[in-house]
């Protein structure tokens, strides 16, 4: 008898789902779709430039102590938000994936138009990171579980790891070392000491200058845990923006102002 | 095209301006944009400034007049066709202002990275400061209460003013306005020395990061489309069940055709 | 509406004519960033040089010359205590690759720590790289200062027909070039992880039929949060876990894989470096004459700066007061020498003539209004009014002495 009820249900649900209407077409999930993605890759880009930006936008900034840490949390801000506004609405596990292609595209813009054509600078010292492997893997963990609680774990540990790793692969031949100058260097410090940045002068970078402990030489894995940590919290910031900020105030008035 | 002429054109107009002004930049910055105390500087970019502000200024008072004033004589009722037109209209300028947040958030804040941290800058209304902060960042505003206005005039049952103000053009338009008034905190960052953070180009420095947080702000414009969707449902719902008071005999709705909508 | 448009049309043109309209015709960039009184108190410069200034694309070129924190360091920068320095260049994008950089001699690849007072005798090797005619200037970054620009040339840069190249050789022996090394490791892994990602959003976007996007709000609607409805309702169905199943897997094998592949392929990696250098003090010169400035007087009536001064000369030979350099400016005494490149000025010098071994004698120093008031050197409506830079004393046999001045700026009209 239960299971007939449940049966009801789920046949009522799939008809809703299924209902073809008289105004609604596709042309109105086109608009969504297209139109969305450059708000969500502007606040993804403008999270991730003001908190994380400088990590990102020169090789000899990518470090392994610094990068990893803060940028995971500055990046998965907007992707949770996405997560529970596309699980919300549609119940697509599609937020953290929509957000890496959509900050895909305004970084790369970004890159070519302003870093390489403006000011000069080759692409392989400007390289944009990718989170799109990060997203993918982040998504698939909502899709599984179902649960934001779990997703901010499992995904956090997720994004980070995925984070490094898809980037790791770009990040190494920039870790070559060489001789320049009677010293020691990868390319990537040479590349910032040869293309020249007026005001952003070597020792502004923040990167690992040693770190106090030596961690066994395990300094990257001490980062990259303290990053999926502070990826946990930086997930919550992105359930509050989505939860309060972009589902909360539908049909929500002030009566008086 | 209907409803959606303007969801095309509209964000079309926007992206075609950022790449005029980046081309004008192509050619007017190196040698004219670097040093502001030229003449050149003050013609080519610092009055740049000037004609932005007037530009968004007229087009503001003429767009928010019109939608005012037109609305006076459009009809009290309407149909269920004319609303759902009305609504892709608005799904338009909001996909506007989709496309100016992404203009003011990303196309010239990676522009003002490159520039700001490569050379030095001598003023405060530099060449990528001058597009972002004086014409799209009171655009966004401009875009943000337009929108709202239309949706006031012309989407009553959500937007109506009896309704109340809604929370999420409030959350909206709170971003497009503290945007532009963090211009002015950024600006007095770079001028002083607090813990000597404003003499250097540090991209994420403390004072860039209400940018940010204001522009979080603009997630209200989910519930845009959230609330006009659920409208939308109310008028099929409407349309159906005067489709069932007329036609004895409907047909199944998951076979039913799927029909053009607005 | 057109009254409204006229008064906002004045209103924004008389803001931006006070923002400040001045005249000049020099290319410069970011010589005005800062303060004068900073400008003229922070960082001193001499003997500034350019070797060439036509190149072609892989021609080098080295600016060398002097540079000084002063004495004068002011306060509001670096708290007064100026202690880690770069020295860089300033050009209007990258249009050069910076390929050696010696600073007293030591060998500089970045940082160097610095203090007040000392002296710098720099080059820096520039290898031509984008061509266009551009100006150059060397510069010092001081830590939590910003960046202070020193005297500037322009730089004429001709094609080669085989482009540029920046050669480096590995550790591993390989030689690179480090202009475009890496780019397509970069180009084509970021498109590999582009079409993985447009491939999980099409499949959910794209199909018709229930995977429409706007209709299916009224179904989530009714689910619980931590709900898909599972097969049945089939908003997610078995297919989809299955197709997001196959993408992830994709992911996981492409990342997987091109980790081993790079960690393998580029072995032998290192972390970034940082390698700061103190740079050994240079010889210290004998000690011709001391300096002390009395006044500095800025009439505008003749345009003209009078910096007073007391010179006692400490040496078995006269001296002269040859040059006062102050921000990025250089002014010459005509009787010591005339000016060169765009950055050097004449000056007078009164009384003219030299100062005898043991005399000490009140100097006035009197520089052109004009090209001060251009470079914003002149602290006018600033906080603090003050005029500083290097005093420059030879003697006959051309030995040089180099004395900090500063005073406090009377400004016979505000």
């Amino acid at each position: 008898m239960a299971t007939a009820t449940i049966d009801l249900e789920a046949l009522r649900l799939r008809e809703l789902a299924e209902r073809r209407y008289k105004f609604i077409d596709r042309k109105w999930d086109l608009m969504f779709w297209v139109t969305a993605g450059f708000v969500v890759g502007a606040a993804a880009n403008i999270t991730h430039l003001l908190f994380a930006g400088d990590w990102d936008f020169w090789t000899d900034w990518k470090d392994r102590q610094w990068w990893m840490t803060i940028t995971p949390f500055a990046t998965i801000i907007i992707p949770s938000a996405l997560q529970y506004i596309q699980w919300r609405a549609w119940r697509f596990p599609t937020g953290a994936t929509y957000t890496a292609v959509c900050l895909f595209f305004c970084t790369w813009i970004g890159r070519l138009l302003q870093w390489k054509y403006f000011i000069n600078m080759p692409i392989n010292f400007v390289w944009s990171a990718t989170w799109i492997p990060a997203g993918i893997l982040t998504d698939y963990v909502l899709l599984k579980s179902r649960s934001f609680i779990l997703t901010s774990l499992i995904g956090s540990a997720v994004w980070t790891m995925g984070f490094w790793m898809s980037n790791y692969i770009m990040q190494l031949p920039y870790l070559q070392p060489t001789r320049f100058m009677g010293h020691t260097l990868t390319v990537a410090d040479v590349q910032g000491i040869g293309y020249i940045r007026a005001q952003t002068p070597e020792y502004l970078r923040i990167i690992e200058h040693g770190s106090l402990r030596t961690f066994l030489q395990e300094t990257q894995y001490v980062s990259l845990a303290f990053g999926t940590t502070l990826c946990v919290f930086g997930y919550w910031v992105g359930q509050f923006i989505g939860r309060r900020l972009a589902v909360w105030p539908i049909f929500k008035y002030l009566k008086q102002y | 095209m209907g409803g959606w002429k303007w969801g095309l054109f509209a964000p079309l107009i926007l992206l075609g301006l950022a790449v005029a002004i980046r081309v004008y930049q192509a050619f007017a910055v190196f040698p004219w944009g670097l040093d502001s105390s030229t003449t050149q500087f003050f013609w080519m970019w610092r009055m740049l400034v000037v004609a932005f502000l007037l530009g968004v200024g007229i087009f503001t008072v003429v767009w928010w007049r019109w939608i005012l004033q037109t609305a006076k004589s459009l009809p009290q009722r309407i149909s269920r066709r004319e609303e759902v037109r009305r609504i892709a209209v608005f799904w338009g300028l909001v996909g506007a202002t989709s496309v100016n947040l992404y203009i003011e958030a990303s196309f010239w804040p990676n522009q003002d990275g490159a520039f700001h941290q490569t050379l030095v800058r001598d003023t405060a209304f530099t060449v990528s400061h001058i597009p972002m902060f004086y014409l799209f960042f009171p655009l966004g505003v401009t875009l943000a209460v337009g929108t709202y206005l239309y949706g006031r005039t012309r989407i009553p049952a959500v937007y109506g003013p009896d309704k109340g103000f809604p929370w999420s053009f409030f959350l909206l338009i709170s971003a497009t306005v503290t945007e532009v008034a963090q211009v002015a905190m950024n600006e007095w960052g770079h001028s002083v020395n607090l813990g000597n953070a404003g003499a250097e180009e540090f991209f994420a420095v403390w004072f860039h990061w209400p940018f940010v947080l204001y522009g979080w702000l603009a997630s209200g414009i989910f519930a845009l489309w959230g609330e006009t969707i659920l409208r939308l449902y109310a008028i099929e719902d409407e349309e159906a069940a005067d489709a069932r008071d007329t036609v004895p005999a409907p047909a199944a709705s998951s076979t039913a055709p799927v029909r053009g909508g607005s | 509406m057109r009254r409204f448009i006229l008064m906002a049309l004045t209103a924004l043109l008389g803001a931006a004519a006070m923002t400040g309209l001045r005249t000049t015709s020099v290319s410069a960039h970011g010589e005005i960033a800062q303060e004068g009184f900073v400008r003229m108190e922070a960082v001193g410069w001499w003997d500034v040089r350019f070797s060439r200034s036509d190149l072609t694309q892989n021609d080098n070129m080295v600016i060398s010359g002097t540079t000084k924190l002063l004495e004068t360091w002011p306060s509001n920068m670096s708290n007064g205590n100026p202690e880690i320095c770069y020295l860089t260049v300033v050009e209007p994008g990258a249009r050069f690759v910076l390929v050696d950089r010696k600073i007293n001699g030591m060998e500089s690849p970045q940082s160097f720590f610095c203090s007040k007072g000392s002296v710098y005798n720099f080059s820096m090797t520039l290898r031509a790289r984008d061509p266009g005619n551009w100006h150059v200037h060397p510069a010092i970054a001081v830590k939590e200062s910003g960046t202070l620009i020193g005297p500037g040339q322009y730089i004429n840069i001709s094609s080669s027909p085989s482009g540029f190249s920046f050669p480096v050789t590995l550790l591993n022996g390989k030689g690179i070039d480090v202009e475009g090394y890496g780019t397509w490791l970069v180009l084509g892994f970021s498109a590999v992880t582009l079409v993985l990602g447009m491939w999980w959003l099409l499949y959910w976007t794209v199909p018709g039929g229930i995977k429409r996007t706007v209709c299916r709000l009224r179904v989530a609607n009714e689910l619980p949060l931590n709900q898909d409805g599972g097969p049945a309702v089939g908003i997610i169905t078995r297919r989809d876990h299955r197709h997001m199943a196959y993408i992830t897997g994709a992911t996981v094998v492409l990342v997987g894989a091109g980790f081993v592949w790079a960690s393998s392929h580029y072995s032998g990696n290192i972390p970034l470096q940082v390698q700061w250098v103190k740079p050994p003090a240079p010889p210290v010169q004998a000690q011709l004459a001391t300096a002390q400035a009395t006044n500095a007087i800025y009439d505008p009536a003749s345009d003209t700066l009078k910096i007073e001064t007391t010179v006692t000369n400490t040496a078995k030979s006269p001296v002269t007061v040859s040059a006062f350099r102050t921000g990025n400016l250089t002014f010459l005494n005509p009787v010591a020498g005339l000016p060169h490149g765009d950055y050097e000025y004449q000056m007078k010098v009164s009384p003219e003539g030299t100062i005898e071994p043991g005399q000490t004698e009140k100097v006035t120093v009197s520089i052109p209004g004009g090209v001060l008031r251009q470079q914003e050197l002149l602290p006018l409506g600033q906080a603090q009014y003050v005029v500083a830079g290097v005093l420059e004393l030879t003697d006959a046999e051309g030995n040089r002495n180099f004395d900090t001045i500063n005073t406090s700026l009377n400004p016979t009209s505000t």
